[in-house]
This record gives C-alpha cells, structure tokens and sequence, in this order.
C-alpha cells in the first residue's frame, strides 16, 4: 500500500513489526502525522483530559512548534509522540504516524502507539531525539557527559565496522610513525587480516566499542559548537554552565542522527543571549543533519524566530495550524488574537496590553463544547454546546472555531 | 519623553559584595561582586526598568537598595537621608516607606495564613490598624488589586498564581508607600496572566502616584513597563536610557541582548547578534570594561580603564568607550570572525 | 569531626570510673594491706588533679595499657585482642546479609510499587524495625535449632563460633574465617559458617529492614527526577535506566544509613552475642557491667565510639565516589 512513488515500501521489513495489523496511509512528504491523539491522566481529584484529539503533521525538513500557555497539552504532546507519559497518564485513542527512515535507506511507515515496548525503544534516542526543559536536572548528575553520550551511541548504533575500522587506523598509524619497527611485517600482516574481515566485521569487544563511543561522543560535542569537547566529556554536568549543559543535551538528543529532533521548552531556562545561540545552533544542525524539528514554547517570540509551522494549543486541543507567516499575519483564530496582542512587544510601544479575559480552565471539568468559549469576545450560543470542527480554512490553515476572525471573519 | 522631576532615591557608588569562604576555618577566599560600584537616581513617579541576564546582579541591588540586604559600600539617599547608614529603626521607618514584589508568589506567601492576615500583616504589626478597621482596609486594598470579599478568608494555596500575584502586589501596597520593587512580578506567568499583572501594576502606579524599580530578565516586558530601561551586566550599568532601547541601544552588549530577544513577528527573524564565550564569573570579573572579553569591538584601552557612565544627551548614559562611534548593525563577517576567534 | 568526638568519649568514661565509684576500688580487695593502698594510690597517680589524672589516662592508652579486665582475667589490650574479631566477623556477615538482601529487595519494592511484592517487602521491612531482637533471636532459635532437631531436620548449632568438641582451632588472628582459610582447615571454615548463620541473620535482620525501606524511598524520589525520563527518552531498556542511572543516585542516602547501621550493629552484638553465647564485645561488655568491671566498660565504649567514627568517615569517603558534585564541592 504504497501512498506516493519517490519511496518504496520494504514488505520484509514491515513484517518485522508484527503488531501492526495494516501498514498505515501517510502522503509522501510528510514524516510524522499525530491524529486525533488523546491522552488523560487519572488523579485522586479525577480524570484530567489533557489532550482531547490532537491532529497535526510535520513534513520532511519543517520545524513545528507547539505553542501555548502551562497545562495547555504541548508537553504532554511531545511525551505522547515518545509514548513517555508515565503513570498515572494514559494515552487513550490517536495515532502517532511515522515515516522510519532505516541505515540502508528504505522506509517504512508504522504507528508509534502500536509498536512493542522493544521496538519503541528503538525508536527512543534514535530515530526521535528528545531535548527538555531544564538544563539543571534532566542530565544525571552522577556521571560524566561524554559517558551519557556514549550511551546512547553505544546503544543504537551498530559500531562492528567502525571499530573495525578503528584498528585498522590505528595500526596503520603507528606503522606510518615508526615503518622500520622490528614487529612492522607483523603489524602488516594484522592490518590486512583485519581488512580481510570488512564485509562481515566480527563483534567488537566491549571496552573497543567503549572507546569509539566516547570518540563519537566527543565529535558530537564539537558538533554543537563546544569550545573544549575532549575536557567538556570528561566533566560531570554540575561542572558545566546551562547553556553549555543545554548542548551537551542536544549533542545527546542528535548523536543517532534522529529523523526528527523534538525541543521541549528547550531554551525556556536559558538567558537571552544564550537563548539565542541554542536556536542559532539548532537551525543550523537542522540542515546538517538533514531531519524535523519540534519546538515547544510557550515564547511565541522563538516561535517566529525558528518555526515553519505553528499548532497554537488551548486546553489540550490545536486551536490553530498554519505556516508561521500565515499565522502571524492572519491569526484566525480568538485565542491566537488574543496571546498575540496580550505579550507586550519590543518592537512597539503600547500604553496598554490586552488581556484575555478569565484564567485557563480546568482540564477535570473543561468547558463544554469550545473550550476556549468563556474566555472568547466571540463565543454565541453554538459555541457552549458543539465543539467546532477542525477545519481547513485557508490552505495549510487549520482552525478549530465556529467563528474565526482575520480574513475569514463571518465566513462561516 | 520623560521630563527630569525630583529624584526619590539616589543611588551612589552602591557595593555588594558577598564574600566566599571555604576552609575549616571558613577563610574569606574572594568576594562575588554582585553588585560593584552602581549609581543611579530613581525619579518620583517614574518607573526605572533594570534588565540584565541572571546572575547580573539586578536582584541584589533591588534588594540592597530596599536595606532588605547591608550595602558592602555607597550611599541610598532617600528624602535626604542616607538610608545605606541607618540603624535598626531608621531601616523599620524606611520599610513603611517601600514595598517588595516576588517573583514567587508561592513562596513569598506563608501557606499557613489566610489571605486577610497576610495582607494586614503589615498594618498590624506597624499599628496603623486592628479589628473592624483592619478588615475594611485589607478589602479595600483587595478590591484594588481585583479580588473580592469572598477571597478574604482564603488560603494561598486555594489562588491561582496571577491571584496570589495580586495578592503580593496588594500586601506590598498595603502601608501606602512610594516606592516599590518589583522583582521578576510576571517571569513565572503566563502570557495571559501576564497582561493582567502589567495592567494592573500600571494602574496602580496611576493611582497611588508610586515609583517602581521593575526588575526583569525580559526585555519586552521591562520596555512595556519603564520609563526608563537600566541595563545591567555582572554587577555594573551599562547604559541607562529614556529612549526606545531597540531603536537606540548604543552600548555593544545592550545592542546585543536587544537583538537576542526573539521578536513574535516572522518579519524580525535572524536579527539576533550571537555573543562568543559565556558570562565571566562575577568572582574574578575582566579588568576594564567588564564586557571587553566578549565585545568585538573591543581595544586596547577597553581591557585597562573601566569605562564611566557618559551622558550622549536626554539624559542617555553608556558606559562605553566608544559611545556613538559604532556601528552596532548586525553585520554576517564581522560576527564570524568573533565567534571563530 | 571525628578527633572531637573520641575526645568527648574518652573524658566521658573517664569520669564514668568516678561516678560509678572510688577508681581505687578496682585495685584493692578486703584483704590489700593499708600500705599496700598508698603505694597504689601513688603507682596510679589517684592522689594528683584530676586533669593530670585524665593525662595519665590518656598517656595510659597510647601506651597500650587499658588496664586489668576482672572479667576475661587478662589485660584489656589482650581481652579486645581475643573478643573483636569475633564481634568484627559477626557484624561484617551480618551487614552483608543486610546490603545484600536489604538492596535488592529496596528496589524491587520501589520499582513494583504498590503490588504484591511491594506490599510483602513492606510488611518484612516493618517487623524488622518493631521486633525486638532477643525475642526475634529466641524464635530463630526455637524454629532453626530445637524444632529443627526434634524433627530430625538438618538444624543449625545452638551458639558458639565453632564446635569446640569436634574441630581443633589454633587462632592467628582470631578471625576464624580468615585463620581456617590461610592453614587450609575447609572442615573448620564451614563450621563456622554454619554457627554465623543464626546469629548473623538475627543481628542483620533490624540493619535489613531500615535499609530496604532506605532503599524503597530514595529510589521512589530518583524514579521521579528528570533525569530518569532524559534516560528513558533515549531508548535504554528498564533495566538500564533502573540499576544504572536511578541505583547509583539512589545509593547516595542509602549509604548514610549503612554507615551509621554499622556502628549500631556493634551495640546490637550485646543481645545477640548473649544469646548465641557468641564470645564477643558484646557478651564481655554485659559481663563487664554487672560485675562493674569498669576497664572493660569503658574499653567497649571507646571501641563503639571510634567504629561509629570510622564508619563515618568511610560513608564520607563513598560519598565522594559516588556522587562527583561532593568531590570537588
């Protein structure tokens, strides 16, 4: 069930994936499709509905932010898509599509949410990088960055060749330094009887791949533009400054070469300076490393600076889906509207902020039908009692909302 | 813009240092400059805006400033006197006379009183007012920030946090001072809430005619706030404007965090200047201008004499070498070339 | 730290000998002639301050000479030469039966928390901290040796270090573990193996349960840390995440506990020792007290207090290698 022809479906590789009962549709250049996902959490208080029917696609080569306000579903979102959400959340109905782009270049489209807990594992670090929060507590303290790095490098790459590859180096190396030692023929003789295993490298040993992990960690330490990489992966994180601990992750999040790289207020505790590196930096690895990115904010400021497409989150449900442009030029949508003359703005000077009316409600009991209603200058009656249909409203411009505002004001 | 009025306080040459002590014998081994050799003036009515990256040193001087925390050096003025040397009951009269916003309102509330005693609290303890009275004033300040007779009997933890925002503000109002800190009031809110607290801490000013020093790490928030715009980088002012800091930011470090903050419109995108290197520590800080080692245009008198404040006129202070001779303008090469350096 | 505290002890029982009694008590029966008591008033400078006194004292146990023990009938240098290594042997199996099953079952019970296997390791953890050991030791004792025996069941000995009757000991160290293995006496290893069953379990037991529940608490906090999920996030199996990235930030506080455990132990060995009439500290100690033997007292006490201080001083040590931010803090 091919959807497009620049690809091909490998069938031998669908069928390692036996829990997926049909190979998902997905339109040929987009690489992950989330649709109408819904996760709860089940506390003493009651069933908190944080993402009520999430749908939104990333395609090949966008940066995709999540925005909005605390507990409006972003993160849970982002956790969902790496199925992270621990007890007591659930993730009750949706599918997470995912194009997997496999080492020999074919593809193969499976549903996240239907993979064993082994083959989502291989996706994790892998396939899907994740970035957090906060610098400060997500490395483990205890042990030293290029060690954490290495970790995960040693997990999911198959290292047999290069280490292979490693010795061969190596002994050359020293032949090249020293060609009149007694024991060259010998090295000479070694270096070919490890050529000769090449096309099938035996297993490396475990302190050989140790040792090319690190390296590998280090090169990816100096990919994300770290000063000192061989003395930063010898330090523990605490010895580390937050923005530099902030690459360390990201170094971490890439160092499989993800297909898709998700920030998760990734920059939310760092200062604006240094805010301003990390996008610099992840914009440009975005190219290098050929994958998507996700970003969630709340900063819709970052937003403009580095995002292609925007979904604006309200309660657990997208509000609005556009380009950026589109977005920032014609919000349809009232909440839209309202966070974006809400944020005081360096640009322009305004006596006044408007402010959106009410607090963010409840997630246990949310408001019937749109969420968004009792705080929106627009709600009517419709508005209480049905929720509104996700809508294409302009192309590539997706709104949920009886009566959106902008261009499309009353056309509806 | 601003018209020069009446300073309220006048900050001079204000110091602190916190001293750093390791050892069995806990030996003094260095000093953190928070604050180093800061002069000011705070003009009735008027809101300053102090901004800089954390560990700038912008909370001390909020704080230092308030007597909340001694002065290692320098003097306060406030009416006439030096505030920097008074004793305890001089430092009880000037407390009546200021108030202090948290950015934590969580932590800042005690979980354990309800919202009438926390707010009384101050009028109690200074003798201003007591039963039925006391009552009355609490709902009166309440009513002003946006809450109702409902909340008087409540506890922090029943308040969202844009409410025990409120609540802060309104404990900080309640001995009617003239002068208040605001320190970091919104960086925990969201975007919504935010707009409520700006409106309202703008209307307040308006109407009990207060002076605010408004701490903040966000730019857009401080400039949305402040009259003027104090910008502060490990320990020192930089530049000290009336004007619009994103037009006219003439200091390379405020130009520089100017053009960091991203700006939510797409229009503005790829304009951040990116700084080399990481902060230095304010234990052992450049000689000279202290952003020297990260500034590209930085020479050689740059790392030998600390530059002073310098009036470029309306009342516009830089402390730069080189005030109104660069070129700040985000230029590709020359941002290369520092961070290939 | 550590130097204050031994001083602080040593002048404690110091004065401990005044309080109890005349110090000279200890040197003269009915029967010493009267000038006999002045030459030893004068021989153990009893008649100088009582600073000189505590100088003395000290002098005294540099020197090596704690004083006679009435109890064990020899000099206290050689009756703690004779009686720690078998409290030394018997507190280091217990502790290790304690780490090794106490750990273990910590985490077992964080990481299935709320099941079954939490609920019985809880219930096990409880009756390890509310039961009194002697009476634990006596039900040990009733099941494993005299019910045991009655039912023709393979039962362990009653007490003792070894079968005095049927093996031969020559001591060396008087570690008998250590002694049977350097001359090669396998039969005299597992005999004594067999007698540190009982007691050891019994002495452990208490060690066990405060560190399991140790155990299930910090590694139910670290399970909730940040760093965990980073962890999960990059694709390691549970087992990974589990007992490489939460175990060694959740041995931190555990560690603590096992140091100040160890010292505990020690004072424990008093019941224990009694009951397995185990020829240890323990055992001499409560002799010592109901006969007033006050050098004896007062040699036990100073030995609790500088194993109580050397078992910090070595958690501290671990500290450091298990968590880099105290290393270099």
């Amino acid at each position: 069930m091919t959807t497009g022809d620049d690809f091909t479906m490998v069938t031998s590789n669908t069928t390692t994936h036996g829990t997926q009962d049909e190979i998902p549709e997905l339109a040929p250049d987009v690489i992950l499709d989330v649709r109408g996902l819904k996760t709860s959490f089940y506390t003493y208080e009651g069933v908190v509905k944080a993402l009520d029917g999430i749908s939104v696609d990333l395609k090949k080569g966008d940066t995709l932010a999540f925005v909005g306000e605390t507990g409006c579903g972003k993160s849970v979102t982002a956790k969902s898509i790496m199925r992270l959400v621990e007890s007591p959340g659930r993730i009750e109905e949706g599918e997470v599509i995912f194009r997997d782009r496999a080492d020999d270049g074919s593809e193969v489209i499976m549903d996240l949410l239907k993979l064993s807990t082994e083959e989502m594992r291989h996706i994790r670090g892998n396939r899907i990088g994740i970035v957090f929060q906060d610098p400060a507590t997500y490395p483990n303290p205890v042990f030293r960055i290029g060690d954490q790095i290495a970790e995960v490098i040693s997990l999911h790459q198959d290292l047999a060749l290069d280490v292979l590859r490693m010795k061969i180096e190596r002994l050359e190396a020293a032949l090249a330094e020293n060609p009149d030692a007694p024991n060259a023929a010998e090295i000479q003789e070694k270096i070919s009887n490890y050529e000769s295993q090449l096309d099938d490298p035996p297993s490396p040993s475990e302190t050989d791949k140790k040792e090319l992990a690190k390296k590998r960690a280090v090169d990816m330490l100096r990919m994300v533009r770290m000063p000192t990489p061989e003395e930063v992966a010898n330090q523990y994180p605490h010895e580390l400054s937050g923005g530099m601990r902030q690459r360390a992750l990201i170094a971490m999040a890439l160092s499989c070469n993800p297909q898709i790289l998700i920030c998760d207020e990734a920059t939310t505790a760092l200062d604006v300076t240094v805010q301003a590196q990390v996008l610099r930096l992840l914009n440009e690895l975005k190219s290098e490393f050929d994958s998507s990115i996700i970003i969630i904010t709340h900063d819709l400021g970052v937003v403009a600076e580095t995002c292609t497409k925007v979904a604006v989150m309200y309660a657990g449900v997208v509000a609005e889906y556009a380009s950026t442009e589109d977005l920032f030029a014609d919000p349809l949508h009232p909440y839209t509207l309202g966070l974006l003359r809400a944020i005081p703005k360096l640009t322009e000077k305004t006596d006044r902020l408007l402010q959106i009316r009410g607090s963010v409600p409840n997630l246990i009991t949310p408001p019937t039908g749109c969420r968004f209603h009792p705080r929106c200058d627009y709600a009517t009656g419709i508005c209480k009692e049905e929720r509104p249909p996700r809508a294409e409203m302009k192309p590539g411009h997706w709104v949920e909302c009886h009566h959106p505002q902008g261009s499309m004001a009353g056309k509806r | 813009m601003m018209t020069i009025g009446k300073p309220l306080i006048q900050v001079k040459n204000l110091k602190k240092y916190f001293p750093l002590t390791g050892g069995v014998f806990r030996k003094v081994l260095g000093y953190v400059r928070a604050v180093d050799d800061v002069s000011f003036d705070i003009i009735e009515g008027e809101t300053l805006g102090l901004v800089g990256e954390s560990g700038c040193g912008k909370t001390t001087a909020g704080r230092t400033i308030l007597r909340l925390i001694p002065p290692t050096a320098g003097e306060i003025i406030f009416e006439g006197r030096d505030i920097a040397q008074v004793k305890r009951r001089g430092i009880r009269e000037y407390r009546r006379e200021t108030g202090i916003v948290f950015q934590d309102p969580m932590a800042s509330l005690d979980p354990r009183l309800t919202i009438k005693n926390a707010v009384g609290e101050p009028l109690l303890v200074n003798g201003i007012a007591r039963g039925y009275r006391l009552r009355e004033m609490v709902l009166d300040l309440l009513q002003k920030v946006g809450l109702t007779e409902d909340h008087l009997n409540r506890f922090p933890h029943e308040f969202s946090r844009g409410q025990r925002q409120r609540i802060s503000i309104a404990r900080a109002l309640a001995l009617n001072p003239k002068f208040v800190v605001m320190d970091e009031p919104t960086s925990s809110t969201d975007v919504s809430v935010q707009a409520q607290t700006l409106n309202l801490m703008k209307d307040l000013q308006a109407e009990f005619e207060l002076t605010y020093l408004f701490i903040s790490h966000n730019l857009s928030v401080v400039k949305h706030m402040s009259d003027r715009v104090a910008v502060m980088y490990l320990g020192k002012i930089l530049e000290m404007t009336p004007r619009d800091i994103f037009e006219e930011a003439m200091h390379p470090y405020s130009a520089a965090l100017v053009s960091a903050v991203p700006v939510p419109n797409p229009e503005y995108r790829g304009r951040a200047q990116v700084l080399a290197g990481e902060v230095p520590s304010p234990i052992n800080p450049p000689t000279g201008c202290r952003f020297h080692p990260r500034c590209r245009f930085a020479k050689e008198i740059c790392r030998e004499d600390v530059p002073g404040l310098r009036d470029m006129g309306e009342g516009h202070l830089v402390a730069c070498h080189f005030a109104g001779e660069l070129d700040l303008e985000y230029k590709e090469e020359v941002e290369a070339a520092v961070v290939g350096a | 730290m550590s130097i204050p505290v031994i001083i602080g002890v040593l002048a404690i029982t110091f004065v401990l000998a005044y309080v109890v009694g005349n110090p000279l008590a200890i040197y003269v029966n009915e029967r010493t002639p009267p000038q006999a008591i002045d030459q030893i008033i004068r021989h153990h400078g009893l008649d100088q301050p009582l600073y000189v006194q505590f100088f003395l004292y000290l002098r005294n146990l540099v020197m090596g000479d704690w004083g006679w023990s009435d109890t064990a009938n020899s000099y206290v240098v050689d009756a703690i030469r004779r009686f720690f290594p078998a409290t030394i042997e018997l507190s280091i199996v217990a502790m290790i039966i304690a780490v090794l099953v106490g750990i273990p079952l910590g985490i077992v019970s964080a990481t299935r928390k709320d099941q079954i296997v939490d609920h019985v390791t809880r219930v096990i953890a409880l009756a390890g901290v509310s039961m009194p050991i002697f009476w634990f030791a006596l039900m040990l004792k009733y099941l494993l040796y005299y019910q045991f025996f009655i039912w023709g069941l393979p039962y362990l000995p009653e007490g003792g270090r070894y079968s005095i009757v049927t093996v031969t000991y020559n001591p060396v160290t008087n570690f008998i573990l250590i002694d049977s293995l350097i001359t090669g006496n396998l039969v005299l290893f597992f005999d004594a193996l067999v007698h540190l069953v009982m007691p050891a379990a019994c002495l452990g037991y208490l060690t066990l349960a405060i560190i399991t529940r140790m155990m299930r608490s910090s590694m139910l906090e670290v399970l909730k840390e940040d760093y965990i999920t980073l962890a999960r996030s990059k694709g390691l199996r549970e087992r990974v995440v589990i007992y490489r990235h939460a175990l060694r930030n959740a041995m931190i506080p555990t560690v603590t506990i096992i140091g100040l455990a160890f010292g505990g132990l020690i004072t424990g060995a008093v019941l224990t020792e009694t009951i397995f009439s185990w020829p240890g500290l323990g055992r001499w100690a409560v002799r010592s007290i109901l006969t007033s033997d006050i050098p004896s007292i007062n040699a036990f006490t100073l030995l609790v207090a500088i194993i109580f201080v050397s078992a910090n001083l070595i958690v501290d040590l671990i500290y450091g290698a298990l968590d880099p931010r105290i290393r270099y803090g």
